[in-house]
């Protein structure tokens, strides 16, 4: 086992720094959470507007709330992928070393994004199979989640040519009396050009395609072979699977595993919430909200059970204080007491359930999904630290909220046998310890 | 005695606050003046430049080079994993202190 796990250890460590400190892995996963305030605001919103309570919608209705509340989503969820534009172009810029530049790569990068996009929409004609072409406007289509593909690409590649020039020093530089703002300003210029042309041809040169612009070409060629995968309960298994190893092994898994996760699976949780605020059926059975519902509840490896375990049946005082110590938390998702405390790391006792429990935590909410007992979830966008049960409740009603509760009990019962173990291992050292004392005495 | 400035990191900042608080209490109990603050790893560039000393959370301690990187000239070090997981904010003080050596 000691040779098992130091191997392992000597591979893994590197793999998993190696994925997490990839420039463009990292600015991908940061330019993310730089945007997700108001991708949650959109989203609480459209929640407020949408909950299905009778005597609410009521309410909502005639203070004429429900209009107030409407307006948020077009601007945040339904533009989502404007804001990866900026969120990760910025964050590769500075990531790079030139936190300075960010603040010019970031709007030409939201410039080529429009760029990619042919001008005008074809409105149909009422009563007609013919439509109307409308030249001043910008459709909407590619700018939320479809979009989401092309706003990455754009996002890492229009930074990546702009400090192409930045680092070679092919800007235009002005003297040393010119205030650095404006300086700066001018020396975007060269590099603004250079992409500018580039995103310019690049448009040109769609056109000339069948698949008509950039954005319709990305989104068939990767995003529509990705949304198979993502469809794939399989996928999700393996995401899960390849997270708890490394948590194991003490590493923070799901950071390793989230930059992925959210590329491919957020964007199916902001549709099914468009979809649950129209009224209309919610169409992906997985998204990325099925982690923090239903994998990891209780933070990573499903420790809520474990730790209601020790702070109330715990005979040791070791698993008491820490259970005590980490029970708050850990019902926020914040498990980390319990995972170092226990210690679940490394600790051949506890291996099997903590990579366990999380498997079977996503398969038998899916089946009962599949089978139609239980909903699909809205997709919530929520923030870090949204309690367990309120968080069910948010993500699909009472039903959801239930699941978790029939969780908690599962996690206990695959936990108990193994907690007991460590109960007693601990139970055994402190007494030994206090005798050790009276001898001493 | 100078004033510690402590830097703790880890993924979001969030388990790390929890330290940081138990931190405080540990450094208000042996009267040292510390500024003790929680920061998600993101942000250790700039947060780490007026630090004395940059703790990483033992599940981020794949970082430590990249955090090294970072922030040059300033030590860093993982937070001993036991330590974290009973939040024992006297142990870690401890630990800064021998670090730093004062």
């Amino acid at each position: 086992m000691d040779k098992f796990q130091s191997t392992l250890e000597k591979y893994l460590l590197p793999t998993a720094s190696k994925i997490q400190s990839n420039v463009y892995v990292s600015a991908v996963a940061d330019g993310f959470a730089k945007i997700l305030p108001i991708i949650i605001m959109g989203a609480i919103f459209m929640l407020l507007a949408s909950l299905q309570i009778a005597p609410y919608q009521a309410f909502l209705e005639l203070t004429g709330l429900r209009t107030i509340f409407s307006f948020a989503s077009t601007v945040t969820t339904d533009l989502l992928a404007i804001y990866v534009v900026y969120g990760i172009s910025w964050q590769l810029t500075a990531q790079k070393g030139h936190e300075q530049e960010a603040s010019f790569v970031a709007p030409i990068a939201i410039a080529m994004f429009l760029l990619t996009i042919p001008g005008g929409v074809s409105i149909p004609v009422p009563h007609s199979t013919e439509s109307t072409f409308y030249a001043p406007a910008i459709s909407t289509a590619f700018l939320g989640t479809r979009g989401l593909f092309s706003a990455i690409i754009i996002g890492v590649v229009v930074p990546s040519i702009y400090l192409f020039f930045v680092k070679r020093n092919i800007v235009i530089k002005m003297p040393a009396s010119v205030p650095p703002t404006i300086s700066k300003s001018f020396s975007s210029l060269i590099p603004g050009f250079a992409i500018l042309f580039l995103f310019s041809l690049v448009r040109f040169v769609f056109g000339l395609t069948h698949f008509g612009d950039f954005n319709s070409f990305i989104y068939e060629v990767i995003s529509e072979p990705l949304s198979v995968l993502g469809t794939s309960p399989i996928a999700f298994l393996i995401f899960i699977f390849v997270a708890q190893l490394l948590w194991f092994f003490g590493i923070h898994g799901y950071m390793v595993i989230r930059p992925f996760v959210q590329v491919i699976f957020l964007p199916f949780a902001v549709e099914n919430l468009s979809a649950y605020a129209a009224g209309e059926p919610l169409p992906h059975a997985i998204t990325f909200y099925h982690y923090g519902t239903y994998v990891s509840l209780g933070g990573d490896g499903a420790l809520l059970g474990l730790a209601i375990m020790m702070a109330f049946f715990a005979r040791s005082q070791r698993y008491k204080t820490l259970g005590k110590l980490g029970l708050p938390s850990t019902f926020c998702r914040i498990n980390e007491p319990i995972i170092f405390g226990s210690p679940i790391v490394l600790n051949p006792i506890f291996f099997v359930p903590f990579i366990v429990t999380p498997l079977i935590s996503f398969i038998i909410p899916y089946f009962l999904q599949m089978v139609g007992i239980l909903p699909y979830l809205r997709g919530v966008v929520l923030p870090l630290g949204t309690p367990a049960l309120l968080y069910g409740w948010l993500q699909g009603g009472v039903p959801v909220m239930l699941m978790q509760v029939v969780l908690i009990i599962l996690q206990m019962i695959i936990y108990f046998p193994f907690f007991r173990m460590a109960d007693k291992q601990a139970l055994a050292e402190e007494s030994a310890l206090s005798e050790d004392d009276s001898v001493m005495a | 005695m100078a004033k510690f400035n402590i830097i703790l990191c880890c993924a979001m900042g969030m388990s790390t606050s929890m330290l940081c608080n138990k931190m405080r209490e540990a450094a208000k109990y042996e009267g040292i003046e510390a500024t003790i603050e929680a920061h998600p790893l993101a942000a250790v560039e700039e947060v780490g430049k007026t630090a004395d000393i940059i703790l990483l959370g033992p599940q981020v301690r794949y970082q430590k080079d990249a955090v090294i990187a970072k922030c040059p000239n300033k030590p860093v070090d993982v937070v001993d994993m036991s330590a974290y997981g009973m939040m024992d904010g006297k142990k870690v003080l401890a630990q800064v202190r021998k670090i730093l050596g004062r």
